[in-house]
């Protein structure tokens, strides 16, 4: 009977569940699904494309094409990696067609790896509605650095640091294979590092 | 030439395995030689305790909320997809239907005529209504709003009276797809009435996109569009 409960509670259903539910017509299950992915996407599509108000757009057209392609979904793949592939494909698409913008300069961060520029951007706080103070120093630095990464980097360093997927998921979601994605990991931390090492020395 | 190229190789060979072994998908044997490394070397242990706290710290990034109004924002959008949808695909399958050329024709000929005698007043006589003036091009049921109170707000009248549905109007004064009925012939204070109606009758005697307004002592009522 326990398992019958819970069958019936929605919430307690996986993520493919839903999606299956959802497929079948059940919208109160796109809506859970929408509750559990929203801050993930705009987190995500945030940090690739580095703008509040596009990674909402980002994240909107994402759930828009789950939507659309509802009836295409099979359970053979991760609900999640299935949709964070939708995600990255329009930040990547966002980021070809718009140039980023470029808010705040910091000299200090070294040369842009794509302009070749002195100059540092960070993305812009003002319009975010979960800022905390105190930790707003530090966590600007790590935005920008993350911004400050060549795209390939970027994707796998957010996939995997930022949002936990494994290196399978990865794979999957960027269509290499697993030890490129590996290799890429490491070759991004190194990156990573290298860019907010000075800063954080200054601190 | 940097402190990194300084150090021996067994040195490079450890930060090369950092990534992985934080990760913990460095093989076995590999990983143990790694920890074995890190214990005899002060400098790589300092690294990787460095590159550790670093990434883990990156990985307590707080999530980026979505705004207040994300979900409204989506679920209205779906909404309208889904309503240019059903009008796409009822034009698409239409369009599908394989119909020979006078019979395409023929249906073309009945719409206009259809068309034409309802822009012109005519069927009336089979709605038993007779209106007044053809229908106003662009005159609309916002633009007449200030006749609209008596008419809609008008006294019930008494039992037997002729009822007739000339029009549905979903949503019109916010009642959904509540259907509008009006009595030609009132009970003496030339009132009508507006009121919810069978289904099948207002079905039968719906006029699309017309409304007839407050009829007038003679049975005659006058016409307006109301989109």
């Amino acid at each position: 009977m326990a398992a019958d409960d819970e069958a019936k509670n929605p919430k307690a259903l996986t993520d493919e569940e839903l999606m299956l539910r959802y497929r079948d017509g059940d919208v109160e299950a796109f809506t859970l699904l929408v509750h559990r992915y929203k801050n993930k996407l705009v987190s995500t599509a945030y940090r690739v494309v580095g703008d509040y108000a596009k990674a909402e757009d980002i994240a909107q057209e994402t759930f828009l094409r789950v939507h659309r392609n509802a009836h295409r979904y099979r359970s053979i793949a991760r609900f999640s990696t299935w949709i964070y592939t939708i995600a990255l494909n329009v930040a990547r698409n966002e980021l070809r067609n718009t140039k980023r913008k470029r808010l705040v300069s910091l000299e200090a961060f070294g040369r842009d790896s794509e302009t070749d520029q002195e100059t540092y951007d960070i993305p812009d706080e003002s319009s975010r509605p979960d800022e905390e103070a105190e930790n707003r120093d530090l966590r600007r630095v790590f935005e920008a650095a993350i911004q400050k990464l060549p795209e390939r980097y970027r994707s796998v360093i957010i996939l995997r640091d930022v949002q936990g997927l494994s290196y399978e998921e990865i794979a999957q979601i960027l269509k290499v294979p697993k030890g490129t994605v590996k290799s890429r990991m490491n070759r991004a931390r190194q990156k990573f590092k290298e860019l907010i090492e000075p800063v954080l020395g200054e601190r | 030439m940097g402190a990194f190229e300084m150090k021996p190789k067994e040195c490079k060979r450890a930060n090369r395995s950092f990534s992985k072994y934080f990760d913990k998908v460095l093989p076995p044997g590999k990983a143990a030689w790694l920890e074995e490394h890190l214990r005899s070397c002060p400098d790589c242990r300092r690294a990787y305790e460095q590159y550790r706290s670093l990434f883990e710290n990156l990985r307590r990034l707080p999530e980026v909320e979505a705004s207040a109004s994300f979900e409204t924002r989506l679920f209205a959008r779906i909404r309208g997809e889904e309503r240019k949808g059903a009008t796409s695909r009822w034009w698409h399958d239409l369009s599908r239907i394989p119909l020979p050329v006078p019979i395409g024709a023929a249906a073309l000929i009945l719409m206009a005529v259809f068309s034409y005698t309802q822009l012109t007043g005519g069927g009336g006589e089979d709605r038993g209504i007779e209106p007044r003036a053809p229908v106003i091009a662009g005159d609309t049921a916002e633009s007449r709003e200030n006749t609209l109170p008596s008419f809609l707000g008008g006294a019930r009248p008494s039992g037997g009276a002729d009822m007739r549905v000339v029009a549905d109007d979903p949503g019109w004064g916010g009642g959904g797809s509540r259907s509008l009925v009006f009595v030609d012939d009132l009970d003496g204070n030339g009132d009508p009435i507006m009121g919810p109606f069978p289904a099948g009758a207002a079905r039968r005697h719906l006029v699309p996109d017309e409304i007839f307004g407050p009829p007038h002592g003679d049975g005659a009522v006058d016409t307006f569009r109301v989109r």
